[in-house]
């Protein structure tokens, strides 16, 4: 535990961290375009900019998909590229997201997860962050400010390893995470640099002795193989960041090694599945109830359903709790994915907190205690007026 | 002149997933749009009638896609069917093609259906 000793404590909200962890890495090109509640991310790094602090090109994009497709080139171009945004941003990027990916260009997004609109919210719910869970991208959920911060040194390793190549998103959740202020460790720079290592060009298109054309056209000859190829990219982007939180739970000896945190009860009766800071309520609710436990998925897509299935095996009862309207499904997306498991447990999917509606440790509790009465067919709005 | 056919092989046709270059459709190589020989997606392909034709260049100057092939001194010698994309702006524009009787036309679409896709 050497390493945690070395660490700065500071008292800094998960924006402020994540400027910090950039600061650290001091990316090649940031795309950035204000929006609630990222937008202290591009105001605290374009200050790092102004005092010399970083080399990088800041760039004041006109709208969240040109910031997106900035990094889209820089990251073509060879250059280390990050951008940050939420909610109505991280939609607008939507298109370009996928060209990301697809032409496995390893940039990094921080979200900070709000509400979709209608109607306009400016608080938290997980409607974006699900909305572009079949972009092929990595999607990180940090479940407070030292994950916001561990997560973004880890992405850059992530994404850019050479058998992933994929753009990963660091998502952490709005307000709840972005504007509270905690105490948090950061590593000394130069541990903070060793860790991230060097950025790996590939086929970079700056490289005019060798040139390269990015995003061809496919015919139906191609297309389904590109498509099948690039799926390999995310079950090395799966692999790559077990072997990367392991990395980092050992050189800097603190954060779970695991891509799905458990934490109550050795052998719980219950478990809540759920994503983000909620975890931090339930790891509450759960100290109340006794024989139960949190299982937290770290990293949405790629799905960790190995991991999941190894935790919750012998579980009997398990509650997934999505901050998302199912929006037409049967149940929202974090419930269908631990459904799909296919586990022997009884299965029920609630949904909390949209647009930051208070949920508390009771609530949890009290729904655990009326599990039976929860039905299986749609899931149970908690704290809604009905 | 032009060559009839371009011939830009990247990877075989027959090539699986996993010889594929990673980038989704990255090519190691510029100015390949001649490379797409999206002539093929035509239901349709064009023909070059060339004793009708008068060589007054007019085909030439409509065509959205450089298609219309000329020799050193102007005159046409056919149609570059990879990328003819089959718009027709070309057999509208012909004086030939004015003609009533559809045997003296210079330009015109083959009946059969050629597409590849």
């Amino acid at each position: 535990m050497n390493a945690t000793k070395n660490a700065i404590t500071k008292t800094l909200d998960g924006n402020a961290a994540v400027v910090e962890a950039l600061r650290q890495i001091n990316p090649d090109v940031f795309g950035f375009y204000p929006i609630t509640p990222t937008s202290y991310i591009g105001e605290g790094f374009s200050k790092l900019v102004a005092d010399g602090k970083v080399n990088t090109e800041y760039v004041c994009a006109e709208s969240e998909h040109a910031a997106c497709s900035i990094c889209v080139g820089a990251a073509a171009a060879g250059g280390r590229a990050v951008t940050a945004t939420a909610s109505q941003g991280l939609i607008l990027m939507a298109e370009v997201l996928w060209n990301a990916s697809g032409m496995r260009l390893p940039m990094v997004l921080i979200n900070g997860n709000r509400a979709l609109s209608a109607p306009l919210s400016i608080h938290c719910g997980h409607d974006d962050l699900y909305a572009v869970r079949d972009a092929g991208w990595g999607q990180l959920v940090a479940k407070n400010a030292q994950e916001a911060y561990d997560f973004t040194l880890c992405a850059f390793r992530i994404a850019e390893a050479e058998t992933v190549r994929t753009p990963v998103m660091v998502a952490m959740d709005c307000f709840h995470t972005t504007h509270t202020t905690q105490k948090i460790f950061l590593q000394p720079d130069e541990a903070a640099q060793k860790f991230v290592g060097e950025t790996v060009q590939k086929n970079p298109l700056l490289d005019i002795e060798n040139p390269v054309s990015y995003g061809n056209f496919d015919k139906p000859d191609f297309y389904m193989e590109h498509k099948r190829a690039q799926l390999e990219g995310q079950k090395k982007l799966l692999e790559e960041t077990k072997t990367i939180f392991k990395s980092f739970a050992k050189t800097f000896g603190r954060g779970s090694e695991s891509v799905v945190e458990k934490i109550g009860a050795e052998n719980p009766d219950l478990a809540f599945v759920a994503l983000g800071s909620v975890c931090g309520t339930l790891e509450r609710a759960v100290k109340k109830l006794g024989n139960a436990a949190v299982i937290r998925p770290r990293i949405f897509r790629p799905f960790p359903a190995e991991e999941l299935r190894d935790k919750l095996s012998g579980v009997k009862k398990i509650i997934v709790l999505d901050r998302c309207s199912p929006a037409g499904a049967d149940w929202a997306p974090l419930g269908t994915e631990v459904r799909s498991l296919g586990l022997e447990a009884e299965i029920r999917n609630g949904i909390y907190g949209l647009g930051s509606r208070e949920t508390h440790a009771d609530d949890f509790v009290a729904l655990a205690n009326n599990f039976e009465k929860l039905s299986t067919e749609t899931p149970h709005w908690i704290n809604l007026r009905d | 002149m032009k060559k009839q056919s371009t011939g830009f092989k990247v990877v075989s046709s027959s090539a699986s997933w996993q010889e594929l270059e990673t980038g989704g459709g990255l090519l190691k190589m510029t100015g390949n749009s001649e490379a797409y020989r999206t002539g093929n997606w035509v239901p349709k392909t064009l023909e070059f009638v060339e004793e009708n034709c008068i060589n007054c260049g007019l085909c030439w100057a409509v065509c959205p896609d450089d298609s219309i092939l000329l020799d050193e001194k102007g005159n046409m010698i056919g149609v570059d069917l990879d990328h003819c994309k089959d718009c027709g702006l070309c057999v509208e524009i012909c004086p030939p093609n004015k003609n009533p009787d559809p045997s003296k036309h210079a330009l015109r679409f083959r009946e059969e259906e050629s597409s590849d896709f």
